[in-house]
């Protein structure tokens, strides 16, 4: 049953699937997580995901792995 | 007018044979050593009269009507069973052998009805030609003999028909079902004048173990084994030779007719994919293209609760464009988009893709190749270099060892089976690692070596098994990876599938498997000389399906199976263009040939050709947009030729996004599932009516050509670019050659590739380039597309799907040999007779806990939704697994299939759903499939 502060369908899609990413891509090397997690995301993910992903990870509710918000910081960084 | 047959040279090809010399009726000519005489006679143009031989099949030395005669030695041998030697001279007509021939035709003839007038092969007839090519003109028995004219004639299958009175008992069929198919259904039972064609056990052909190919008809010599078309409509006049629309394996076909009526689909032994073989529904299954339920007429609607009006072309195409055009002028174009199909012609998936990046002005593009084959995509790039199965389908013949993973071609990909089938029988062997006891495991001469019957999700945790074994019991091909393998990646690599973690043992537990036949399969495949992966949706369909293709192609990196004729890792695609779909540039983050949006040389190439600025950034993929729908951002959607609503996971969910649309349209042959919430519908072709070019499993890029005139008056490549054009966005081509022009100017791979290279050559597998102008079989052969390989390690990370108390049983899905996919072409045609509804496989200890049967009403609930279906108690699934097929809408398989989906790819995870199973004591009208001849309500014409 979702509750009041659940997120939408589509933002739990997207806190899944950053988070699926995450564990699949950082099974042997921690150090390199948030990278592969960047790229991932900028090779793959829309610019309005990612921007959704951002904002969920702002408000701080989104349960999202340190990997991923690592990658968002990464992403968010001047080029 | 008779059709001109294609050409017959009596026995195989023997490939490799060096050049000798014999004199064929004293003119000398070169042929290969190891061919039979009675091909080099025909090579030489004089050909040998002949009953049971055909170039197909293994001589067999039974008619004896190919008597000839060699000097120097002694009597008239049969030319099928001798083969060629050098220096030999051979004489193929002389009094002594006319005398023979006619004596051996006269004992057939007097045992065969001459009703010639009559029956429907007259003039198609082997039996009849040799009778007149022998000069047969009287027989001499008396008419009171016993005959076969009171043999049984079996009408029992829906395609043909088998009249015993007209069987001269050559055994072509029985070895045509031995040989070409491997089925062996029929044999030669009795002996003498009793001898006849049985099927299995003396049963009908339909509820034998016949599979409906069709090799023994193409391969019967007289009316025998006729199609039931050919009965009805009379023997075709003319062909076009084309491209069949199923499965990935992309068999070349001749489309004979008569005028314009379709008659026969005939497999074209010039084929590269298959060789002259068929399976049943592209033999037989091609109705759906004039069935009754093809919309043919373009029709809209304002909203889905209202009943649809055929309008015209200009004002669908109108509507459609207002309504794309309105919906990006107030939200952007990215709440629009569109997807692209698998069966429709690379040339008609190309300018939808570009209409949707250049008119819709976003890379909101995807493809259904999104749910079957998206990982291999994913995964093949990341270690190869590009998203491209490694091998024709000719090189498994080098194979010695078969890896099956995921895949039931017997039924999937039914004629490249017959083929792998032939090699398994001359010796090489096979693993399966399946969680089902699929056909293959064991069948007529075929038995897998090892079968691993992993648990459903667990199949990384056996490839990296199996790495763990090749790592540490020194099995790796050191020389193929120091030379063509980054060094750095592989060391990483091994320490990590080294750990004790990944042994056999450790993951014994997880995926069900002993850890001796891991060891033992593992063993097999390295040590082997040449070892080939062959692999399906049970790879890719999972929540770590990138992932396992990845895993595979470290395994075959490390143990050098790579780069030449006998190895490889190959993909069996789901659709007849999956592989074209993907090429094409359908994927949100690639344009044609797997070049990612954001680079900006790729992007200019484009840009420059088609005149418009491309957005550099990754589009929306199918589940995204569904999100985004349901979430209200996205609200506009070009569906080509593809049932979401049908074919899709978690029916509801899908559904919920397609009534959340402000505008869908649909361009399809039916109305199917996902049409039931569009706006507009777009009629489209059939593969009968399409002009363009499909490509296959192995890259093969074949020819579609038009059998007969569109039904809908426009070609769908034509109705895209007259909704792009207007939208505003002018876009137009002369001839669907001219867009695989373009295709081949702006993609690299493709530059060689044209209409008028395909017509010479036949066709070509792609890369097709200057340096590679007749195509590229086998890739990666001295250097991997990226250069160096690049293992990636393959942690095993769990899905989050699980069995729970309330949800014990995992369902995973399939397809069976009969249906194809969502099931709106076969159940279409008389394939209906074999599979008439979907079934629930359980096992018995699951079904005995259950209180279920053969045949019991059942529930099956995930926690998305349930649906009923019968229940069919099997064996072959592992207890705690349960299985079904997705051919009928009414089924409703993916009501209960989930959200989840691959990592990489978004993939649907449809081999793993949690589902309870309950008899139902009180059933509701189980679905069986209604009939899809059903006609629904007609539109209000306008």
């Amino acid at each position: 049953m979702s509750g009041a502060g659940d997120p939408a369908p589509g933002e739990a899609s997207l806190v899944r699937m950053a988070n699926q990413t995450a564990a699949n891509v950082t099974g042997t090397d921690p150090s390199e997580a948030a990278g592969a997690v960047a790229a991932h995301l900028r090779t793959f993910w829309s610019p309005v995901m990612r921007g959704d992903l951002a904002r969920l990870a702002a408000q701080g509710q989104a349960p999202l792995r340190p990997e991923v918000l690592a990658a968002l910081a990464l992403l968010a960084a001047p080029a | 007018m008779t059709l001109q047959r294609e050409a017959d040279l009596g026995t195989p090809d023997v490939p490799g044979g060096e050049p000798v010399t014999v004199s064929i009726n004293g003119v000398g000519v070169s042929v290969p050593a190891g061919i039979s005489v009675l091909r080099a006679a025909a090579l030489a143009g004089q050909p040998v009269p002949k009953l049971c031989a055909s170039d197909s099949l293994e001589p067999f030395g039974s008619c004896r009507l190919c008597l000839v005669e060699v000097e120097g030695r002694a009597g008239t041998p049969a030319s099928c069973t001798t083969p060629v030697a050098d220096g030999m001279s051979v004489v193929t007509e002389s009094p002594r052998l006319a005398r023979l021939r006619r004596g051996v035709m006269e004992l057939y003839i007097s045992d065969h009805p001459l009703d010639c007038l009559t029956c429907p092969a007259n003039g198609d007839c082997e039996l009849q030609d040799m009778a007149g090519v022998v000069g047969l003109r009287e027989v001499r028995y008396p008419e009171a003999r016993a005959t076969h004219a009171d043999a049984p004639v079996d009408t029992s299958t829906p395609y043909f028909t088998f009249d015993a009175t007209k069987c001269i008992a050559c055994s072509r069929c029985v070895r045509a079902c031995d040989e070409v198919q491997g089925t062996f259904a029929l044999t030669i039972a009795g002996r003498g004048f009793d001898s006849h064609v049985a099927a299995s056990a003396g049963e009908p052909l339909f509820g034998s173990e016949c599979v409906s190919c069709g090799a023994c008809v193409q391969a019967c010599p007289t009316a025998t084994l006729q199609e039931t078309t050919v009965i009805e409509l009379g023997l075709p006049t003319r062909h076009v030779d084309t491209t069949c629309a199923y499965c990935g394996v992309g068999c070349s076909f001749r489309a004979e007719l008569r005028g314009d009526t379709l008659v026969r689909m005939v497999p074209s032994k010039a084929g590269g994919a298959n060789e002259g073989h068929s399976c049943v529904k592209g033999r037989f299954a091609w109705g759906y293209a004039t069935h009754r339920d093809r919309v043919t007429e373009p029709m809209v609607r304002e909203s889905i609760d209202e009943p649809w009006r055929v309008v015209s072309w200009d004002e669908a195409i109108g509507v459609a464009a207002r309504g794309f055009s309105a919906l990006r002028d107030a939200h952007g174009a990215g709440a629009i988009g569109g997807i692209t199909s698998s069966r429709c012609t690379n040339e008609e998936v190309f300018v939808v893709q570009k209409m949707v990046r250049a008119a819709f002005g976003t890379n909101n593009v995807d493809t259904c190749a999104r749910v079957c084959h998206s990982p291999t995509g994913y995964g093949l790039k990341q270690t190869f270099g590009t998203s491209a199965g490694t091998q024709d389908f000719a090189s498994v013949e080098q194979a010695d060892v078969i890896v099956v993973i995921g895949a039931n071609p017997t039924d999937g990909h039914p004629v490249f089976a017959s083929r792998m089938k032939r090699r398994l029988r001359q010796g090489a062997q096979l693993v399966v690692i399946d969680p089902r006891r699929i056909d293959l495991v064991r069948s007529p001469h075929v038995a897998a070596t090892y079968h691993l019957a992993v648990r459903p999700g667990a199949n990384v945790a056996i490839v990296n098994a199996m790495a763990h074994v090749v790592v540490t019991e020194g099995l790796v091909d050191a020389d193929f990876v120091a030379q063509r393998c980054e060094a750095d990646t592989f060391a990483r690599w091994a320490q990590f599938v080294a750990g004790p973690e990944n042994s056999p043992e450790a993951t014994e537990e997880l995926t069900g498997v002993p850890a001796s036949l891991v060891r033992a399969a593992a063993r097999l495949y390295a040590a082997a000389p040449n070892a080939a992966i062959y692999y399906g949706l049970g790879v890719t369909e999972h929540s770590q399906g990138s992932t396992m293709v990845m895993g595979m192609a470290n395994l075959a990196m490390a143990t050098g199976n790579i780069g030449r004729r006998g190895v490889g890792v190959n993909p069996l695609r789901g659709q007849n263009n999956v592989q074209g779909s993907c090429d094409m540039g359908s994927f949100p983050h690639e344009f044609a040939g797997y070049r990612h949006v954001s680079d900006d040389a790729v992007r200019a190439v484009f840009e420059s050709v088609w005149h418009a600025a491309l957005d550099p950034t990754p589009g929306l993929r199918i589940p995204n947009m569904l999100d985004a729908a349901v979430a209200g951002t996205f609200r506009g959607l070009f569906v080509q030729g593809e049932d979401i609503a049908q074919s899709d996971p978690n029916t509801a969910h899908v559904k919920a996004a397609l009534a959340s649309l402000d505008l869908l349209v649909v361009q399809d042959l039916f109305l199917n599932e996902t049409a039931a919430f569009a706006h507009v519908f777009l009629p489209g072709t059939s593969f009968l009516e399409k002009d363009g070019t499909f490509t296959n499993a192995e890259r093969r890029i074949n020819r579609v050509r038009p059998v007969m005139p569109s039904r809908t008056g426009m070609q769908e490549w034509e109705v895209a670019c007259a909704l792009a054009t207007a939208m505003g966005y002018p876009m137009g081509y002369d001839s669907s050659a001219a867009i695989m022009d373009e295709v081949a100017a702006t993609t690299p791979t493709f530059a060689g590739v044209s209409f008028e290279v395909l017509d010479r050559l036949g066709s070509v597998q792609w890369p097709c380039t200057p340096e590679a102008p007749a195509g590229t079989p086998i890739m990666h052969v001295d250097r991997f597309v990226r250069g160096l390989g690049h293992f990636v390690p393959t942690p095993f990370v769990p899905t989050d799907e699980r069995t729970t108390r309330r949800y014990p049983l995992v369902l995973t899905t399939g397809r069976i040999l009969s249906q194809y996919n969502v099931g709106a072409q076969t159940r279409r045609t008389a394939n209906v007779a074999w599979h008439p509804e979907d079934v629930l496989e359980i096992h018995p200890h699951d079904a005995e806990d259950r209180g279920i049967v053969d045949g019991s009403a059942v529930r099956v609930a995930s926690r998305v939704g349930e649906t009923v279906l019968r229940a069919l108690v099997s064996d072959r699934m592992p207890a705690g697994v349960v299985y079904t097929t997705f051919h009928h809408p009414v089924s409703g398989a993916n009501v209960v299939t989930t959200e989840f989906s691959d990592w990489a790819t978004n993939c649907p995870e449809y081999k793993v759903t949690a589902v309870q199973v309950g008899l139902l004591v009180t059933p509701p009208a189980v679905p069986v499939a209604a009939p899809a001849s059903e006609p629904g309500p007609l539109p209000a014409r306008t």
